[in-house]
């Protein structure tokens, strides 16, 4: 069945690809690779090529110079790293990363609010202006004098062996001072 | 790069610093240091104006989400460090292992195609020989 002729001047960029028999560029061939005996490519310049005698036979891959089985440590420079890292011990605890730090950091954050992972999920507000307090704000932090309850003065304290000897001392002291900071917030 | 985190690291110090003497003139507060609990508390919000000034030079700093999990548990982040780079050696090593043994598998392949299809075969050695020159 005879297609009808086209004039040249009826091709227009506007008309649809289907029209003219060729494929758009729009829409991808699919990989037929290795499926066929021949591979036939139509078009200005179209041309019959044969792929082979053999079923699913593809073109090997082009070699690449960094590979599964290359020592990507080595490649990438980081021998020294994993030696400083892997080869000797390292100290599990938050401390000995941050030795200067007060406080007993080797808990879980989870316990006293002072996670990371919460201040990503819940962000604290950002984008106010720092200033410094007035008069009448540093009025709010007039404090009662004497010392603080118990479970409040551990937390700026260093944890560490040789203060438990002190402890043992200071008991008497303590349960002297509990009583006065109980009696004085009554 | 390194200047800038020393520098943000010095000005933390100075901050935790001047928290923790907070924190000690508060634990037995006296009459007389309510002037330098003030002295303080203006100082800490200087000291957060100078670590905002930190952040525009920051911003292309990225911190990879799961040593979060490692300082959250209260363990040392260079722990993850070295966890991946194990589980890196380790896929290395894995993977290596794979490529080796399709190799072997390839070579005793071919071998006993050879046997059952040696005209097949010299033909595929053939024409693979083409591709390798191409």
């Amino acid at each position: 069945m005879a297609e009808p002729i086209r004039r040249p001047d009826q091709i227009s960029p506007r008309s649809s690809p289907r029209d003219r028999g060729s494929r758009s560029p729009a829409c991808p061939r699919p990989d037929s690779t290795g499926t066929l005996k021949t591979t036939i490519s139509l078009g200005k310049n179209p041309s019959v090529k044969h792929t082979g005698p053999f079923y699913c036979l593809k073109d090997i891959p082009e070699q690449s110079e960094i590979t599964g089985s290359t020592n990507l440590l080595h490649h990438y420079g980081l021998e020294h790293s994993y030696n400083k890292f892997c080869g000797k011990k390292v100290k599990e605890e938050l401390s000995a990363f941050l030795p200067h730090l007060p406080g007993n950091i080797d808990i879980p954050g989870v316990q006293d609010n002072s996670s990371l992972r919460l201040l990503i999920e819940k962000p604290p507000i950002i984008g106010k202006e720092l200033t410094q307090l007035s008069g009448l704000s540093l009025a709010g932090f007039r404090l009662h004098p004497g010392p603080l309850p118990e479970q409040y003065r551990m937390l700026h304290q260093l944890p560490s062996k040789k203060k438990k000897h002190k402890k043992h001392k200071k008991e008497g002291e303590k349960t002297n001072a509990l009583s006065e900071a109980q009696s004085k917030f009554k | 790069m390194a200047e800038k985190f020393e520098a943000l690291e010095q000005q933390l110090e100075l901050f935790i610093e001047n928290t923790r003497q907070l924190g000690i003139i508060v634990s037995d507060f006296q009459p007389q240091g309510q002037n330098v609990l003030n002295q303080k508390i203006n100082t800490m919000v200087t000291e957060m104006q100078e670590i905002e000034k930190f952040r525009p030079l920051l911003q292309d700093v990225h911190v990879p989400l799961e040593v979060f999990n490692y300082i959250d548990e209260g363990k040392n982040p260079n722990l993850y460090t070295k966890d991946c780079l194990e589980k890196a050696l380790d896929k290395n090593e894995n993977v290596k292992g794979k490529m080796d043994n399709l190799k072997r598998f390839k070579g005793l392949l071919m071998v006993e195609l050879t046997k059952v299809f040696p005209n097949e075969m010299n033909m595929y050695r053939a024409l693979k020989g083409e591709d390798r020159l191409k």
